[in-house]
């Protein structure tokens, strides 16, 4: 019977060839796969919180720490002048230092980077201060002789403005704490009223600011001192 | 069915793991481009002459870093009063070129004096120590402190 087929000696393709399809079709689904666990088993950096900017790249460019008037060239952002930087040892809360409130200190930090970095909490005698949000976008007004609703940052807590004053009256708190690349900031530090000791002159303060990347920046600056 | 679940696992460990090995290699890198660029920076004050009859103070500084510096800004701060005497707003720097290494640099600047005082050769003037800060436009600091007709 000539018609009649072999097949035990015919296949469809070879077992190489299977095993390679096999592969091909394994490959593609693990990289599929993969990018849809990506995030789930090694959740990543992304978000506008974050940032892969090294510490370096976060400069302290000045300061002012003085116990005195016109901080940073700011028109009315005074301490009260008795040679210390109070903390726990003022008496009201939330107000400026002529006012027997915690005093002010002053950051100017330059975002080296192309990446966007944002101010999240400034340490200093391991006490935090947050950022104020709700001075985010407020005129400053640090005369303002009652408890702050914004016009200064809270006890504890930080704004932002622009590096320089500019032509107009008035220095507006900057809406967000975000610092763009190759941007300059200064930052305003309401001293927390929880450092346990108030701050006498020429004494060394350490400085943590966390950014949002990998590791805080760190700074050591003297009290009563202006660089700027 | 082994090789399907080992490879997609497999993949997705591999390419973190190459990953951080990159970002642990960045940032090795940079530490190291930034540590040297801190240490070579280096100035020192040569001299600090306050003009008894006018309100200037000379600063004479001396690049001896393996760099070139270029001074930023200065600061003067009376240390017992906390006032700043002298200091530049806006953008503008102290100098515009670049002190050469081993080259040193003269800057004078003309402080605002306190309680009337015009020249430097004037009541409690003297008396007080004086801070002089200077920031270099890598961003790192150098300072001294000077007492008038006293260095």
């Amino acid at each position: 019977m000539n018609g009649k087929l072999n097949f035990r000696k015919r296949r469809a393709v070879s077992e190489i060839i299977a095993t390679l399809m096999i592969l091909a079709v394994t490959v593609a689904g693990a990289v599929f796969i993969s990018n849809a666990m990506q995030g789930f088993m090694f959740p990543s950096d992304s978000g506008r919180s974050v940032t892969e900017v090294r510490p370096e790249s976060v400069s302290l460019f000045g300061y002012d720490t003085r116990d005195s008037t016109n901080l940073s060239d700011v028109t009315g952002l005074d301490n009260k002048f008795n040679q210390l930087l109070l903390t726990n040892g003022a008496t009201e809360v939330n107000k400026i230092p002529s006012q027997d409130g915690t005093e002010f200190i002053v950051l100017h930090l330059r975002n080296l980077s192309t990446n966007s970095i944002f101010l999240h909490n400034v340490l200093i005698s391991n006490e935090g201060h947050s950022w104020d949000t709700i001075a985010a976008g407020q005129v400053l007004d640090p005369t303002f002789t009652g408890a702050t609703t914004g016009q200064f940052p809270s006890d504890g807590k930080f704004s932002i403005i622009p590096m320089y004053n500019g032509t107009g009256p008035t220095i507006t708190q900057i809406a967000t704490n975000e610092v763009l690349g190759d941007g300059e900031v200064r930052v305003i530090i309401k001293l927390s009223a929880n450092i346990p000791q108030d701050i006498g002159m020429w004494d060394s303060l350490r400085i943590l600011v966390n950014y949002g990347g990998p590791q805080p920046a760190e700074y050591i600056v003297l009290s009563g001192d202006a660089k700027w | 069915m082994l090789l399907a679940i080992v490879v997609p696992l497999g993949t997705v460990v591999l390419v973190k793991g190459t990953t951080e090995i990159n970002a642990f290699n960045n940032e090795m890198t940079s530490s190291v481009v930034f540590s040297n660029k801190g240490i070579r920076e280096d100035l020192v004050f040569e001299h600090v002459r306050f003009d008894p009859l006018s309100n200037i103070v000379e600063i004479t500084v001396r690049n001896t870093g393996s760099v070139e510096t270029l001074i930023d800004r200065v600061t003067l701060v009376n240390m017992t009063s906390q006032k700043i005497l002298f200091s530049i707003a806006g953008v503008s720097s102290v100098d515009t070129t670049p002190v050469q290494i081993k080259d040193s640099r003269l800057i004078t600047i003309n402080a605002n004096l306190e309680s009337g005082c015009l020249v430097w050769d004037c009541g409690l003037t003297t008396e007080y120590e004086y801070k002089i800060s200077i920031i270099t436009a890598r961003g790192n600091f150098f300072d001294t402190v000077a007492r008038p007709f006293n260095t």
